[in-house]
């Protein structure tokens, strides 16, 4: 298969920290724009614009992988990418649940704003979507698994929310081949300090919260064939051929 | 006890002098989210979170101000957030719960 050109972790107007004018039709039309080939929204704790996302991608052209950025009991960032929109529902659904009761004050944290694909607001969530939701790590990573997703720990090279700075070392009981660095030249400092195990697959995205920084989005996956994620794009790409 | 009067108290230092506001009480907490639901405003917190999204959550709160323990040194972005916002941050070689005790002596504030 040809090289790929991917942009696996942004967020939509649904995240109250994402750009209101970040609808998934936006979103998906400038990643089109960009020249991105295959397209992942993962939205804080919610896959609620996914099916406005996945309608925009059908009609821009783009392979939409369904994924959520999820915010684990440790406020770590765990991508988890699913095989289906109605996966990723499910797993928000739960997310929903394990939430604290605190509401999404707008004018602090932003709107947190689930469209359709004709761009109208049919839903604001009413607690608020970037907290800490009350499932661990590991948990998390069983949970994504049991809907047939896999998991991909977000910006290790982040000073906050990413696994690195949270636990100071990859936990050696869970297993994640293939992670998330913002910066790929520092992969090797982390794994120098004995502080990550080296991974399989490194994937650089853009966790563009607005518009302007999709146009800098993504990666190529130069073998697709040969990626963690490759179950996941193959069922994507087959149920767009048919 | 002000925020200022507790910058001037032995073994603590300021990273960023915000607006004065008096110290009612003390939280020891370093998951944001836990510290989001639970403080009350005019809070020291004392925490070893030296990253910006401690400032949004001292803001949200209306924390009197943050004091980061263990030496933790604080990110640029964090301080600059903190101008920014107006939060006092205080640095200290304590731990949280010691520097609690120490700042709550010094104002004679009861724990």
């Amino acid at each position: 298969m040809e090289p790929l050109r991917y942009e696996l972790h942004c967020h939509s107007c649904a995240s109250p920290c994402g750009d209101d004018s970040m609808t998934p039709v936006m979103l998906c039309g400038m990643a089109a724009l960009a020249g991105i080939q295959l397209l992942a929204l993962t939205d804080h704790n919610t896959a609620a614009n996914l099916p406005a996302a996945e309608e925009a991608c059908a009609a821009y052209g783009l392979t939409l992988l369904p994924g959520i950025e999820v915010t684990t009991e440790e406020e770590i960032h765990l991508l988890c990418y699913f095989p289906t929109v109605e996966a990723a529902q499910a797993m928000g659904t739960l997310l929903y649940e394990y939430l604290p009761d605190i509401p999404c004050e707008p004018d602090f944290f932003g709107n947190q704003l689930v469209m359709d694909s004709d761009d109208n607001i049919i839903d604001r969530p009413e607690k608020l979507l970037i907290n800490a939701t009350a499932l661990d790590l590991a948990r998390t990573k069983v949970l994504a698994e049991q809907l047939g997703g896999l998991c991909v720990p977000a910006h290790l090279d982040k000073d906050s929310t990413s696994v690195l700075s949270v636990l100071g070392i990859m936990p050696e009981e869970l297993d994640f081949p293939c992670v998330e660095f913002r910066d790929p030249a520092k992969v090797q400092r982390f794994v120098e300090l004995g502080a990550l195990p080296p991974p399989r697959e490194v994937l650089t995205s853009s966790d563009a919260h607005r518009i302007e920084a999709l146009g800098e989005a993504g990666g190529i996956m130069e073998h697709p064939e040969e990626s963690f994620l490759w179950p996941l794009i193959r069922r994507r790409l087959e149920l767009q051929g048919s | 006890m002000t925020n200022k009067e507790a910058a001037g108290t032995a073994g603590f230092t300021v990273l960023c002098a915000g607006e004065e506001r008096t110290i009612r009480s003390f939280y020891c907490c370093d998951l944001l989210s836990h510290v989001m639901g639970q403080v009350l405003e005019d809070t020291c917190w004392c925490t070893v979170m030296g990253n910006i999204n401690t400032i949004a959550v001292a803001t949200l709160t209306e924390a009197a101000c943050v004091v980061l323990c263990h030496g933790i040194p604080a990110t640029e972005e964090m301080l600059r957030r903190a101008e920014e916002n107006g939060i006092t941050v205080l640095s200290t070689n304590m731990a949280e719960f010691d520097a609690a005790v120490a700042l709550a002596k010094a104002g004679g504030i009861a724990l």
